[in-house]
């Protein structure tokens, strides 16, 4: 396979169209699949639960330094940034927010574009600002491919309209263009 | 912005030969992450042009510590193990004349603060020995200040409220009453990797500090922070933190509480 790892990043609008792909990803799903998505600060359980009620992949938070599992989602922890490092790693951070989040899906692209380079996908959900723009631009930049939420799909355009005007996406898809992209790796 | 891995290697050897800071301890997004941070303030373009002004002595070892150092994000962060460690020192401090508590490598006053705002609820300020250290002498005296930036007040006065505080913050912000708890404090200058920390301390604060270290470096001062606890002493790390990765460290502590990483010194 070309690709080595999957990040998806979200904000308002998105948890349905992540439950939705999660869902209709197979048992076998062979990349790890990276999930930095905008959620309550001060809420650290419920959210990989309700996530994982339809996946059929394992969810899990990641600890600063775990190895990185293919097959494996790795939902971003509230209050911290998610960075991957090189050699199959987490490294978590409490630097200030960027973009008004923490975690923020703008330096998650920028550590997934560093570490992967041209082998990864980097996908932008629905979502009510502007991160995420910058770090999909540096996975495009970078040589990855890049994935926009088509914005009539979207329940909140501002994330996938602020990426397309960065950068120029690989594929503009539906909710369902996706899932059907991701399972014909 | 970006840095590519040459870049990186000169700036580790142009800080550490220059203004003698081992950057080689930080995890490698950090890192980058800090060094961007920093040349951003700084408004350099680029990694030569911070290099050059190391080698002229136009940054000076403080100033580039108080810009790299990852500030602390407010007080209350973590409201539960707030309300857990309140429940230990309830138990443990009104035995003892002087509790010891130690918070190294404080970058900002945060954890400090609020440590005094419940050692003061629960009346237990003159049971305890504080120990505040930083590697750098700006920021201790930021510390002792009380420079709190008013857009983290809310933000910690919604986080006190989960903690469910019973006296409410306005008071610590008012009339230097924060600045007045610090009398059971000493503030040391100390780099944790390199110099012996004080020994017998009950209780170790070090939360989200680990995160932006190796695992070499991890183990090192893990292993410096169990020499400096006294039996039965407790260690407190970031929620998210994983130190226990090598077996022999962690056969030296028992999981006191796993959700809010508390640990008991064997």
């Amino acid at each position: 396979m070309k690709y080595k790892a999957v990040i998806i990043g979200g904000s308002a609008g998105s948890f349905q169209v992540v439950t939705k792909i999660l869902s209709s990803l197979p048992k076998d799903f062979d990349l790890p699949l990276f999930l930095c998505l905008h959620r309550l600060k001060h809420i650290r359980s419920g959210f990989v639960e309700a996530l994982a009620l339809k996946s059929n992949l394992k969810i899990i938070e990641p600890f600063d330094k775990d190895s990185i599992i293919k097959g494996t989602v790795y939902l971003a922890p509230a209050n911290y940034h998610m960075y991957i490092e090189y050699g199959q790693k987490f490294s978590l951070s409490t630097e200030p927010v960027v973009n008004h989040s923490r975690p923020s899906i703008d330096l998650s692209f920028y550590s997934a574009a560093t570490s992967y380079r041209e082998k990864v996908i980097g996908i932008i959900l629905s979502g009510a600002n502007k991160d995420g723009a910058k770090g999909i631009k540096r996975i495009k930049d970078y040589g990855g491919t890049v994935i926009v939420q088509d914005p009539q799909d979207a329940q909140i355009k501002t994330m996938p309209n602020s990426a397309i005007d960065i950068t120029t996406p690989d594929k503009v898809l539906t909710t369902q263009g996706i899932i059907n992209f991701l399972n014909n790796l | 912005m970006d840095l590519t891995i040459s870049e990186h290697r000169k700036i580790i050897k142009v800080v550490q030969e220059n203004i003698d800071i081992d950057l080689s301890v930080f995890a490698r997004a950090t890192l980058k992450s800090r060094l961007l941070h920093t040349m951003e303030v700084f408004e350099y373009k680029n990694a030569e042009e911070l290099t050059d002004k190391i080698q002229k002595g136009t940054i000076l070892k403080d100033d580039f510590l108080s810009i790299f150092s990852v500030p602390y994000t407010e007080m209350f962060r973590d409201p539960a193990m707030w309300r857990k460690l309140k429940i230990e020192l309830i138990s443990k401090i009104k035995d003892y004349k002087s509790y010891k508590i130690f918070i190294p490598a404080c970058t900002t006053g945060d954890e400090y603060y609020t440590l005094l705002v419940l050692l003061n609820e629960l009346n237990l300020i003159d049971n305890v020995k504080i120990i505040i250290s930083s590697w750098s002498d700006k920021t201790i005296d930021l510390i002792k200040q009380v420079k709190i930036p008013p857009k983290k007040i809310e933000l910690n006065k919604a986080n006190y409220k989960r903690f469910e505080g019973k006296e409410g913050l306005d008071k610590y912000f008012e009339n230097k009453f924060l600045k007045s708890l610090q009398r059971n404090t000493d503030f040391n200058k100390i780099n944790i990797l390199k110099e012996k920390l004080p020994i017998n301390q009950d209780l170790v604060i070090f939360r989200n500090k680990f995160i932006y270290l190796t695992e070499e470096y991890q183990n090192i001062i893990l292993n410096n922070i169990y020499d400096c606890l006294k039996v039965g002493g407790k260690l407190i790390i970031g929620i998210k933190e994983n130190i226990f990765l090598n077996k022999s460290i962690k056969d030296k502590f028992n999981e006191e509480c796993d959700t809010e990483r508390i640990y008991k010194k064997k």
